[in-house]
């Protein structure tokens, strides 16, 4: 059967292809099999295939090549199997129900409810989201931020082919409901200004078996986890955590506001304020990457040190990434100079996994480098490739009393590995020049230096010593210093979102 | 093509169709069994299959393993319709457990074959309309990449990837839950 058949864009994809395939076989030998092309079947059949497969998959499809890039967004109806449903203040929100109502329901990927009324009465939320069950959509995403009051989302009542679910500034029901099933689809979900108690956001987690990545910003948890529920649901799939900006009672003997075992976690990020957010996470999981940044200076006592075994598992000797604030650097120093030997400093003890580092520099003090390199040294991260350093934009108070450069050298071997380093918001101050200038020489094998400043020429820079900043025009005029007024995509570090302004 | 099964011959007899491949292969065929495909359907109806359907989307190979299928489940829907009359006792309801576990086997079997003529049998199963069909081979595919990264994808289909590194980036950033 002629593949041209299909007509139009698809027969000419077709043609583009067999052309390829063609130079791949003189490429190739004669013996070369033919390849059959699912990318030259006509649009219509390629989005009838897409309706068997989850959302999950039929969006993955989307990156397979150019000719697949947005027909997954078409499969159960042209031109969108998708509904956004945005209510201006000006709205009725029954006229809107009874038109949407008023047409037969068809299967939808996806339905987006974004209010921007101060009022709504959750009769109407209920009936939206009813309709939304009603096409079984799999990525449901509801976002009251402009809403006064709180509405409530019923999760027993959505699709049960749910896969995504997004919620700002709606608060989840109870799950009591008699006909309560768990929702095996259900991969991933974010909240955003959600309020929930303890128990109940542990009841939800219950129906959620296969989630693989809760998302948290904003949220407020209430009341504890005591007694029977202690121990909250085991995830056992779940292996990405995201907390931002949470906020939930403190911890007593006994009582957590969090607990989620979850033994694959893979990727913990919390950003927020030391103390604020507790989450138990499996001791045994073993995390590849992990981005802690606490908002606030503690004071190293005792009582808060032992609390940090809530942000960190046991085992961290797989991790490979780590991004760790100036705050988080000086609490981990100042634990290493208490000679505290607690279990937590036997786990920051050993990080020889580590490839990539990101510092962020909330604020730059005196002993900031001392500090810096004290982490370096106490992590034994020896295998370091890459060093990301966001430094503060403001300009800081003069760091005339800048402590020596021979107390802050980090030992040789310890960056030897070190192959780029990034410094953000370099701004030619003396403490960015001692900083890049140690790393010139202590690490060996450097071989790219990007500097990313709003000044790409040298400036003058009082109360430096003369060879340090010869030594950085000599890395720039050979080319292993680049500076560069913005940021280069291309260099990221893996941890590219960072949640608090530096 | 030797003409239908033994059973009906009185229905051969009334009404038999030609259908032409696309390399002139002529295959006779009962009214029932062409008319799974609406396509020969509303030829039919409309009057317009005497001297033959002729087929130049479909090839001989192809259009054989069509009629295959066709014959097997225009079968199937006749053995429904006589479940469906008065009789509804145990043993029709038996009988039809078995036929349906035999029509199972059989779709297995029919679909054990090489991607080329997978694909070929679901463009010929969307021009033919033939919904069962089509069902079953885009089933068949999709179940080929459930659950598979889209590199893998790629690999077992020889999909060319011509996109951009930035363009991948952004088709992740997009909906990124479905990369996680």
């Amino acid at each position: 059967m002629a593949l041209e058949s299909g007509g139009g864009a698809a027969a000419t994809r077709a043609k583009r292809r067999r052309a390829d395939e063609q130079g791949k076989d003189v490429a190739e030998g004669p013996e070369a099999a033919p390849a059959c092309h699912i990318s030259a079947l006509p649009d219509d059949l390629r989005r009838r295939i897409l309706t068997h497969l989850p959302l999950k998959d039929a969006i993955r499809s989307g990156a397979l090549a150019r000719g697949w890039r947005d027909l997954w967004k078409s499969r159960w109806a042209d031109p969108t199997s998708s509904r956004d449903i945005h209510l201006l203040p000006g709205d009725n929100p029954r006229k809107v129900l009874e038109s949407l109502e008023s047409v037969p329901r068809r299967r939808l990927d996806r339905f987006s409810f974004v209010s921007d009324r101060e009022k709504l009465r959750q009769p109407h939320l209920k009936r939206f989201l009813a309709y939304a069950a009603g096409c079984r959509v799999e990525d449901l995403r509801v976002d009251l931020s402009r809403c006064h009051g709180r509405l409530t989302f019923h999760l027993p009542l959505s699709s049960p082919l749910l896969a995504h679910l997004s919620l700002r500034n709606v608060d989840i029901c109870h799950m009591y409901y008699k006909r309560a099933r768990p929702f095996y689809a259900l991969e991933s979900i974010h909240l955003h200004s959600v309020k929930n108690t303890s128990v109940k956001f542990s009841k939800v987690m219950e129906f959620c078996p296969r989630l693989h990545t809760l998302d948290l910003r904003r949220c407020h948890f209430s009341g504890m986890l005591c007694g029977a529920n202690a121990c909250g649901p085991v995830m056992p799939n779940l292996r990405r955590i995201t907390v931002e900006e949470c906020y939930s009672g403190e911890v007593t003997r006994g009582a957590v506001p969090l607990n989620l075992p979850a033994p694959s976690l893979r990727s913990f990020r919390y950003s927020g304020r030391f103390l604020d957010c507790f989450f138990c996470l499996a001791n045994n999981a073993a995390l590849t990457d992990l981005y802690i940044c606490f908002e606030n200076t503690i004071f190293p006592d005792p009582q808060p040190i032992g609390h940090l075994s809530f942000y960190f598992p046991r085992d961290l000797t797989g991790l490979s990434v780590l991004t760790i604030s100036s705050n988080d650097v000086r609490i981990v120093c100042s634990v290493f100079n208490m000679r505290a030997t607690s279990e937590w400093t036997k786990k920051m003890n050993n990080l020889r996994s580590l490839r990539e580092l990101q510092l962020l520099m909330l604020g730059i003090e005196k002993d900031s480098l001392v500090n810096i390199g004290l982490f370096l040294k106490a992590c034994n991260c020896s295998n370091l490739e890459r060093l990301f350093v966001q430094l503060p934009a403001t300009s800081d108070v003069p760091l005339e009393d800048l402590v020596e450069e021979a107390q802050v050298l980090p030992p040789e071997d310890v960056i030897a590995n070190l192959r780029m380093v990034k410094v953000m918001n370099f701004n030619w101050r003396r403490f960015e020049v001692i900083l890049v200038s140690l790393l010139l020489r202590k690490a060996t094998s450097l071989h790219k230096l990007l500097l990313v400043s709003p000044n790409i020429n040298p400036q003058h820079v009082p109360d430096v010593q003369e060879a340090d900043l010869s030594l950085l025009k000599e890395a720039l005029a050979c080319g292993r210093i680049i500076v560069s007024k913005s940021d280069d995509l291309a260099t990221q570090p893996f941890h590219s979102e960072v949640f608090i302004k530096v | 093509m030797a003409s239908a099964g033994s059973g009906d011959e009185k229905a051969a007899a009334a009404a038999m169709i030609t259908l032409i491949s696309s390399d002139n292969e002529k295959f006779e065929v009962t009214e029932a069994t062409a008319t799974l495909s609406q396509t020969i359907r509303h030829m039919i109806e409309d009057g317009c299959t005497d001297g033959g359907v002729p087929l130049p989307n479909v090839t001989s190979k192809i259009l054989a393993r069509v009629i295959e299928y066709c014959k097997k489940h225009a079968t199937a829907a006749a053995g429904e319709e006589g479940s469906s009359s008065s009789f509804s006792d145990a043993a029709f309801l038996e009988v039809d457990r078995a036929f349906l576990e035999e029509l199972e086997e059989f779709d297995d079997a029919f679909l054990e074959v090489d991607r080329a003529t997978l694909f070929d049998l679901i463009l010929a199963a969307n021009y033919l309309d033939i919904k069962g069909l089509l069902n079953l081979t885009c089933q068949k595919v999709a179940d080929s990449v459930k659950g598979k990264t889209p590199e893998q994808i790629r690999e077992m289909y020889n999909i060319v990837n011509d996109l951009t590194p930035e363009e991948e980036a952004e088709i992740r950033r997009e909906t990124q839950w479905a990369f996680e």
